[in-house]
């Protein structure tokens, strides 16, 4: 590669500051930050409000709070994790590296990309509202379906139904502006002699992440709508006394919802192939093989849906179908595995805090993987479904894959963007107590589920009783483990050890070419690609 | 965004595109791509009874297209100067909008508008008229050609 010396060029007195330069900046580095700082607030948020639920189930009988607000709680905490904390962050990673990976001076529609954040706070007040509204005397509180909003119970829920469809109509169009981007970006503005081939992973998993959201958001749109219609216009689409049906609406949100699912890891997993590659000071393995599976998981991503509701009545051929697509999916997900660990093979490993959460990720999300394969078989799924099987188990895919692969790459890349070092002392104490905590609060789920304890209940009977203490126990340390990590990049946004430009030993790639912290403008002079 | 600067018996020519890593061939496909996707999913949903899919899907076709074609819009983009014995002459196309001015080679004077500022601007004059240059360059990138400009403009024609 032939890149020119960028010195740190901040520019900083022609640009404004304070507030309205956060109102109004269009620089990709700027919005990634208040993307990733949303993340990391409603990250807290999200998880105060399960804190609440651990509380209630840490014995059986009710204690705390009414089942109502406990369905709240649930319900606001799914949709805030996965479209105020996951989402953003990954956006935040996109905006951040996008750039100045493919030698790009920003990303391609910068106005659209400002207004595309500034969509999510008011779409995350509004998702939250009822809650105080309720203090008030205005409503019944949050919405309380949990985050699938099925029909008919979200046809007849209180007014932060409708809190929860106008919330995810904004989000919808604030993730629409931001996959718009950056197809624009990566399609349009990679540097010269960066062919899609020779794209870094990480654009990748986000290129594939961009089309998935552009083709699945109508759905999701148009089921809410129409949700929405059936609460107050009179229609009846999901209503079966009408002549509508329910299980539409499921049809309806998981096209968007399983989807959604690698949405929040796709660029997790073309992000994974780095960390291994610098920390083991080995080229990726299996480039070509890693694009096609991201590809292959998007397209068997798009066709799988109902496997999310094997037991509400599908008929036979449909339940045959859509549980061999889902297992097929295991084919290209195993040779990510195999291409991370064929990486890893041999090399000269160290284990600095982003290494070590790319290790947890792999270990706890391959176990997200196998008791995916158990649920997508019909006959196992009849007794699963709806236990806490199933919340043990998107949790270590979500949690394990998303969150840990998103604390991965906070490691992996803050002291390029702080120009300084985090602690990693404390990362290291970070990792060992979120991997510990985390077991403990989701292990014993596997086994409640097992024996059947059903999920989204407030209540439960007294031999479910030690498994719960124990999860609950877990989760609090779990999220008291997060304050370390808050700490730990607030202190490294303050100060520490200066950063070298490359930062770690191992790393290759456009973006580290640049110095720690990045100019103001990424790529003032464009670099060139060079064959080979 | 690149500069070239050619030269060839006598004539000299600097040319400013930006980079553009997208083909027409691949902007047609990738829209083709995920309207077919859209539109046979949202078709699917219509069959369903689910008609309020294909509006929204629409809609959002809609905006793509208008981000691809703003893109578009600037993928043909260029400033270029071309200067020989007796003329320099000024072509620019910006956002589809094409300029061209001639100049007198041994009367036209070269200046660097806000030299000092953020945002410089290479700027051309002579017998009261004037083109402004560099809004595809880098600000480093225009006293680059500044400089080269003036040289060249200072030599005996």
């Amino acid at each position: 590669m032939n890149t020119a010396s960028h010195a740190l060029d901040h520019h900083d007195g022609h640009h404004p500051t304070g507030l309205l330069r956060w109102l109004t900046t269009t620089n990709h580095k700027d919005i990634g930050t208040m993307y990733l700082s949303f993340s990391l607030l409603m990250f807290f948020v999200g998880g105060a409000m399960i804190l609440g639920v651990r509380a209630e189930l840490f014995q059986p009988g009710l204690q705390l709070m009414k089942p109502e607000f406990f369905n709240q709680l649930i319900g606001v905490h799914a949709l805030v994790m996965i479209f105020a904390a996951l989402m953003p962050a990954a956006t935040g990673f996109a905006n951040w590296m996008i750039p100045l990976m493919i030698g790009a001076p920003d990303m391609a529609l910068p106005r659209l990309n400002n207004w595309g954040f500034w969509l999510l706070p008011p779409a995350a007040l509004l998702l939250t509202m009822p809650f105080f509204l309720a203090l008030f005397g205005i409503g019944d509180g949050a919405v309380a379906t949990g985050w699938t909003l099925y029909a008919p119970l979200s046809v007849q829920g209180g007014i932060g139904v409708d809190f929860a469809i106008f919330s995810i109509h904004i989000l919808g169009i604030s993730s629409i502006m931001g996959s718009i981007n950056i197809i624009a970006t990566i399609l349009n503005m990679r540097a010269p002699g960066m062919t899609l081939m020779k794209m870094p992973l990480f654009c990748w998993g986000w290129l594939v992440t961009a089309v998935l959201l552009i083709i699945t958001l109508p759905v999701l749109a148009g089921g809410v709508t129409m949700l929405l219609t059936d609460r107050h216009f009179g229609t009846h689409f999901f209503n079966a006394a009408g002549g509508g049906d329910p299980i539409l609406f499921q049809h309806l949100f998981w096209f968007f919802g399983h989807p959604e699912v690698y949405i929040l890891l796709l660029p997790v997993w073309g992000l994974m192939p780095h960390v291994l590659s610098t920390f083991t000071r080995k080229p990726i393995y299996g480039h070509t093989a890693q694009v096609w599976s991201f590809v292959a998981i998007g397209v068997l991503g798009l066709i799988v849906w109902a496997h999310h509701f094997l037991t509400s009545g599908l008929p036979v051929p449909a339940l045959l179908y859509f549980m061999y697509s889902t297992m097929s999916i295991s084919l290209p997900l195993a040779v990510l595995f195999f291409c991370w660990i064929a990486t890893m093979w041999r090399g000269a490993m160290s284990f600095e805090t982003p290494m070590l959460f790319a290790l947890g990720f792999i270990v706890l999300f391959g176990i997200a993987g196998l008791t995916g394969l158990v649920l997508a078989d019909v006959a196992a799924d009849a007794q699963y479904h709806h236990s806490y099987f199933v919340v043990a188990h998107f949790h270590y895919a979500l949690f394990a894959g998303g969150i840990m692969g998103v604390m991965t790459g906070v490691y992996y890349w803050l002291p390029k963007w702080t120009g300084h070092m985090y602690s990693e002392k404390l990362g290291k104490l970070h990792f060992w107590l979120t991997v510990i905590s985390f077991n403990f609060t989701f292990m014993p789920q596997f086994f409640l589920g097992l024996a059947g304890m059903p999920r989204r209940i407030p209540d439960y009977a007294l031999q479910f009783a030690e498994f719960n203490a124990i999860s609950t126990v877990g989760a609090f340390a779990l999220g008291l483990s997060q304050l370390i990590f808050a700490y730990n990049v607030w202190r490294c946004v303050k100060g520490g050890d200066k950063a070298t430009d490359r930062v770690w030993e191992g790393t290759e790639g456009l973006e580290w070419e640049l110095s720690s912290p990045p100019p103001h403008h990424s790529w003032e002079t464009q670099p060139v690609i060079k064959a080979g | 965004m690149a500069i070239t600067m050619k030269e060839a018996a006598g004539a000299r020519s600097w040319v400013a595109r930006p980079n553009c890593s997208l083909t027409p061939i691949l902007r047609r496909g990738v829209i083709a791509l995920i309207l077919v996707a859209s539109l046979v999913i949202s078709a699917a949903f219509l069959l369903a009874g689910a008609w309020l899919v294909l509006p929204f899907a629409g809609l959002e076709l809609f905006l793509l297209y208008l981000a691809l074609r703003a893109i578009d819009r600037r993928a043909f983009d260029y400033e270029s100067i071309q200067l020989d014995d007796d003329s320099l002459i000024v072509s620019t196309r910006l956002s589809s909008a094409s300029f061209q001015q001639r100049f007198h080679a041994a009367w036209a004077r070269v200046t660097l508008e806000a030299a000092d500022g953020p945002d410089p601007l290479v700027c051309i004059r002579s017998h009261g008229h004037a083109a402004r240059v560099g809004r595809l360059l880098t600000p480093d990138e225009r006293r680059l050609l500044f400089s080269d400009l003036s040289r060249h403009l200072a030599r005996p024609h």
